[in-house]
C-alpha cells in the first residue's frame, strides 16, 4: 500500500508526535539513571507492582524528568489518535474512492457479523489510548494501520523493526508445509502479510472482532492479489469445524485480554487444529522474565497508556496455561536480545 | 470541598501535569505552523505559483525533510530541557 498521502498539517503533526515520542524515550532513560544514582538496586524493590510503583513514585518525587515523562505520555496517549484521525479526515475525499475500489477488487473476502456481541473486556475500550479503539471509526483500519503504525509507531518502536520481527518469528516454526493457516487478531494485516510472504502457497483465514480493521486487511490482500478469507469473529468462539487448520497463530494479541479469554482461545485453537498442527503465539515479554525496573517501566506505561489487560496478561505463564488447556507440549521462550517478542509454541498431538 | 495538605499537593501535581500536556499541544500546533511556513518558502523560492492546496499537498524533498527534522528535534529537546533540566 502506498504511504498515506497526508496533507501538510497531518504530516507535520505526526512528525511532532514522533519527535515527542523520542523525547519521552530520553526522559525514561534519564529516570532510569536517576534510580541507579539513588542507589536503588532492582532486587530491593517491592514485589507487589502497586507497592513498587508507590515506592518509586516516592523516591522520584523530586525528579523533573519523571514528572515530565508522565505528562508527555499523557499528552501523546491522548493526542496521537486525534492527530491520526484528523490527518485521515483531511485526505478522506482523496483516498476513499481508491480504498473502496480495493475492497471490491478481490480475490480476498470479508464476512462481517452484525450480530456479534463484543466481549466486555473489549467493548468501548480505547486500546493504547487510541481514539476510537479498534472499531469506533469506520476507517480505523486505515487510520491505525497506515497512519498510527506506519508513520508513527514504526519510527519510534523501542524494540526494533516491527515488520522484520513479524517475519522473523515465522522462521521459528517447525514445519514449512502449512496449507491452511488461521490467524487470530488479524487487525489491519501486518502479521498476515508476513505469513503470506513466508508461506506463499498457503490459504490464510484471518479473524478479528473489529470489522474496520479487517476492512483494511481486505484492501492489503486485494492489492497484493492474496485470497485471504477474513471473518469478523471472536477468537474464543470460532465458527470453524474441528481439525480445519494446520497452523493457528497470533501476533500481539494475548496482552489485550484477561486470562479467561486466553484459556477459551487456547481451547478453540486446539479444537480447530488438525493433529500434527502447530500453534505459534507471539506477544509482549512476560513480567516473569523481566528485571523489576524494566517491569515497572512497562507496567506503568501500560496502566497509564490504555492497556487495561496488559498487567493481568503479562503476569500469566501463557505456556503453562496452554498446557492446562490441552496443548501438552506447550513451551515459552523469548527472542534475543530482549526476550521480545515472546513465543508460545505447541502442537496438537 | 475541603482537602488536606497532601491532597492539595497531589491535585497541584495533577494540574501541572495537565498544564504540561496543554503546553505540548500548543507546541505541536506551533510546529505545524513553522513547518507550513518552511514549505511555503520553499515553493516561493522555487518560483512555483501558489494555488489553493499547493502547500497542503507539497511533499518535502529529502533535504528539506532532513532540515525540518533537525529543527523539530531541537525544538522538542529545548522544551524538555525546560520541563526537565535533569534529563
Ligand atoms: C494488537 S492488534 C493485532 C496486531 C496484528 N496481529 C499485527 O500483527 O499488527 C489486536 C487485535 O486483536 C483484536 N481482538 C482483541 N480481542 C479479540 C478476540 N477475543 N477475538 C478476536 N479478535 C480480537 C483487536 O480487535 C485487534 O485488532
Amino acid at each position: 500500500m502506498n504511504e498515506a498521502p497526508l496533507l501538510q498539517s497531518g504530516r507535520s503533526r505526526l512528525d511532532f508526535m514522533v519527535s515527542a515520542s523520542r523525547g519521552l524515550g530520553r526522559l525514561h532513560g534519564a529516570v532510569r539513571q536517576q534510580v541507579d544514582a539513588l542507589g536503588i538496586a532492582p532486587d530491593d524493590l517491592p514485589d507487589d507492582l502497586d507497592a513498587r510503583d508507590a515506592f518509586l513514585c516516592d523516591q522520584l518525587a523530586g525528579s523533573d524528568a519523571f514528572h515530565a515523562a508522565d505528562a508527555l505520555q499523557g499528552y501523546l496517549g491522548k493526542e496521537h489518535g486525534r492527530v491520526a484521525r484528523d490527518a485521515f479526515n483531511e485526505i478522506a475525499p482523496a483516498v476513499l474512492p481508491e480504498l473502496e475500489a480495493l475492497e471490491a477488487k478481490g480475490p480476498a473476502t470479508l464476512t462481517v457479523d452484525p450480530d456479534l456481541v463484543m466481549p466486555d473486556y473489549f467493548d468501548g475500550v480505547d486500546f493504547h489510548s487510541t481514539l476510537g479503539g479498534w472499531d469506533r471509526h469506520e476507517q480505523q483500519g486505515y487510520i491505525h494501520g497506515e497512519i498510527v503504525h506506519r508513520l508513527m509507531v514504526a519510527k519510534v518502536f523501542p524494540l526494533g523493526d516491527m515488520f522484520a520481527q513479524r517475519r522473523a518469528v515465522l522462521k521459528e516454526l517447525p514445519r514449512q508445509d502449512y496449507r491452511d493457516i488461521l490467524e487470530l487478531g488479524t487487525s489491519s494485516g501486518h502479521f498476515t502479510v508476513a505469513l503470506q510472504q513466508t508461506f506463499p502457497d498457503a490459504h490464510i483465514t484471518g479473524i478479528d472482532l473489529a470489522a474496520p480493521m479487517l476492512r483494511q486487511a481486505l484492501r492489503v490482500a486485494n492489492e497484493a492479489g492474496w485470497a485471504w478469507t477474513l471473518k469478523q469473529m471472536a477468537a474464543e468462539k470460532l465458527a470453524f469445524a474441528d481439525d480445519s487448520f494446520d497452523l493457528v497463530t497470533a501476533y500481539s494479541f494475548l496482552h489485550e485480554m484477561p486470562e479467561s479469554a486466553i484459556r477459551a482461545i487456547y481451547r478453540e485453537a486446539l479444537r480447530v487444529l488438525r493433529p500434527g498442527g502447530s500453534l505459534l503465539i507471539a506477544d509482549i515479554t512476560p513480567y516473569a522474565v523481566q528485571d523489576k525496573m524494566t517491569m515497572w517501566r512497562a507496567d506503568r506505561s501500560a496502566t497509564h497508556g490504555g492497556e487495561p489487560w496488559w498487567r493481568e496478561s503479562a503476569m500469566l505463564d501463557w505456556a503453562a496455561i496452554a498446557r492446562e488447556e490441552g496443548f501438552a507440549d506447550a513451551t515459552g521462550r523469548g527472542i534475543a536480545p530482549k526476550n521480545f517478542p515472546w513465543l508460545v509454541e505447541a502442537s496438537k498431538a | 470541598m475541603t482537602v488536606d495538605a497532601s491532597d492539595r499537593e497531589r491535585l497541584l501535581d495533577a494540574r501541572i501535569d495537565k498544564l504540561t500536556q496543554a503546553l505540548m499541544y500548543v507546541a505541536g500546533e506551533l510546529w505545524t505552523a513553522r513547518d507550513r511556513q518552511a514549505v511555503l518558502e520553499r515553493i516561493l523560492i522555487e518560483g512555483q505559483t501558489i494555488a489553493p492546496g499547493s502547500v497542503d499537498s507539497h511533499r518535502p524533498d529529502a533535504a528539506l525533510a532532513e532540515a525540518l527534522t533537525a529543527e523539530r528535534e531541537t525544538f522538542v529537546a529545548r522544551i524538555l530541557d525546560y520541563l526537565a533540566p535533569d534529563n
